[in-house]
């Protein structure tokens, strides 16, 4: 009977454990994608550089265009949590100064994941970030988080 | 006329950018609604009554300085944008702009033309903000503040715009961002409150640092000024003024810390408008700190900020050397009550700290307290 109960909470316990594991990897589980041909390598201080309009190439000759998701969507909050690291009243303050004060060409927004995918399998500048779940061989993974 | 300028400009700029393939043209703009009034004025030796400036580039227009009647001009603006790239590196952007401290007539803050020489460089041609201190730039974009208006004594330059080539080199190092800028160009003013100016900028400079909290700033700029038919300061004796600025900012996820400095030197018959009457002024000096919390949504902040002019006696002999002076302090709120919007209430106590001398002979113009409070928004 003991034995039982003890394989009864082993099964619960492995349960819990293999459940936190599981939601640990779906949370990490934003990809930053690029075209298949682009061999950058980049960490997440040059995507955060990419999408503020501070870096405009991937290397030298090789043009960076980002493609933000719109404010409000959850891939986007996670991405400023995750890559742009301030508040997203403060990000936004950034984008509306580089805007109106001709300091860069803010990244465009699309909300139309599938298209994201498919404009940067298509585009050798694009970079954009996706849930990993829609990755496929048509775009390149530079980053997870 | 102006307005049909404009209407050119738009329209050539929606033609071109659709007789190019790789064009787009976007449109977006900002504002503030803003009203406010003095709580507490000074009796001015004139008969008149102490007010408060709110845009000096329009000193002399009542619609800029709030009296104790409740006013909605002096803080409010409205701004369009209209962005046209024109593929291969090259943008025309034009901003037209309306203040209320000017009965809302349309100008263009920028109408300029910026060309990406590399992905580094980037020349802008045009009329443009005159970058002399750390606000310049985004003077009237109250949605990236957290004022209704950024501190008078520093930022209420009696220029903003300069027409000029300007170059903007970003680039990185570590953890660390840059920026370097040098401009050149010429400012006209027929109607400034003085007369006729120009101000030619023999040289601007700028530099930012930056990381992901800090950033430092540093300003130079020299440039000739005259007053068509002043008798001191005309086109054959145009005078020399230097602005100098220091600034830097902490921002952290929960509070920031903002300071700036400036300083600005003149020739000695450098005539500066000094309401309620024009001087010639040798050394000025202005700074302000200023923090803040945010709290979710919420970001409560106080600032101390002041300015001192030096006067020369070259046009009034018994000024030389006396200091015309105010501190203030502002005390205010920012709700960030929706994504493109934020309202603002703003409390502000300016105190003359001017010479003895001055304030019998004009009173304590520059003392007032002000409650405005309006919102501010993006589209």
């Amino acid at each position: 009977m003991k034995i039982l109960i003890k394989v009864k909470l082993f099964i619960t316990f492995s349960m819990l454990v293999s459940q936190l594991l599981m939601s640990a990897v779906v949370f990490a589980d934003t990809s930053v994608i690029v075209h298949p041909g682009n061999k950058a390598v980049l960490n997440s201080k040059d995507i955060q550089r990419i999408f503020l309009g501070k870096m405009k190439e991937f290397s030298p000759g090789k043009a960076a265009t980002p493609i933000d998701q719109p404010f409000g969507t959850k891939a986007r909050t996670e991405f400023i949590e995750a890559i742009i690291k301030k508040p997203e009243k403060q990000t936004r303050a950034y984008l509306a100064i580089m805007l109106f004060t001709g300091a860069g060409i803010i990244p465009r927004e699309e909300s139309d994941v599938a298209l994201i995918k498919k404009t940067v399998a298509e585009n050798q500048d694009a970079i954009a970030y996706i849930d990993s779940a829609l990755v496929d061989a048509s775009v390149r993974v530079v980053y997870t988080y | 006329m102006k307005r049909f300028f404009f209407i050119i400009v738009l329209l050539s700029l929606f033609l071109l950018s659709r007789g190019v393939h790789a064009g787009s043209v976007r449109l977006s703009g900002f504002g503030s609604i803003v009203g406010g009034q003095t709580l507490s004025d000074e009796d001015l030796p004139g008969g008149g009554k102490s007010v408060f400036q709110v845009d000096p580039t329009l000193t002399g227009f009542p619609d800029a300085a709030y009296d104790d009647t409740k006013s909605f001009r002096p803080d409010s603006n409205f701004a369009l944008q209209i962005d046209s790239d024109l593929g291969d590196d090259l943008s025309i952007t034009a901003q037209l702009t309306a203040r209320g401290g000017n009965n809302f007539e349309i100008d263009a803050e920028w109408l300029y033309a910026s060309y990406a020489l590399t992905p580094q460089f980037t020349a802008t041609f045009g009329r443009q903000r005159l970058p002399l201190y750390m606000y310049s730039n985004y003077l009237n974009l109250g949605y990236a503040y957290h004022w209704i208006r950024p501190p008078v004594e520093v930022y209420g330059e009696g220029v903003s715009t300069y027409e000029g080539l300007s170059g903007l080199y970003k680039g990185f190092v570590g953890d660390w961002d840059y920026e370097l800028m040098a401009y050149i160009g010429a400012i006209h003013n027929k109607t400034a409150v003085i007369g006729d100016i120009t101000l030619d900028l023999n040289l601007g400079l700028n530099v930012t640092f930056s990381n992901d909290w800090l950033k430092l700033r540093a300003s130079y700029n020299d440039a000739e000024a005259w007053v068509n038919g002043a008798p001191i300061m005309d086109k054959d004796n145009p005078q020399d003024i230097i602005f100098y600025s220091l600034g830097f900012s902490v921002d952290r996820m929960n509070y920031f810390v903002i300071s700036e400095i400036t300083i600005l030197e003149a020739d000695k018959y450098a005539q500066f408008s000094l309401p309620p009457s024009f001087v010639t002024i040798g050394f000025r000096e202005s700074w302000m700190v200023s923090m803040g919390m945010r709290f979710n949504t919420i970001t409560p902040h106080i600032t101390f900020s002041g300015r001192d002019t030096t006067l020369t006696g070259h046009s009034v002999p018994f000024l030389d050397d006396l200091v015309q002076g105010s501190e203030t302090v502002n005390v205010g709120l920012r709700w960030d009550f929706h994504d493109q919007a934020a309202f603002k209430v703003d409390y502000t106590s300016a105190k003359d700290k001017s010479d003895k001398t001055l304030i019998a002979l004009n009173g304590k113009t520059l003392q007032a307290d002000v409650i405005a409070f309006g919102i501010d928004f993006v589209f």
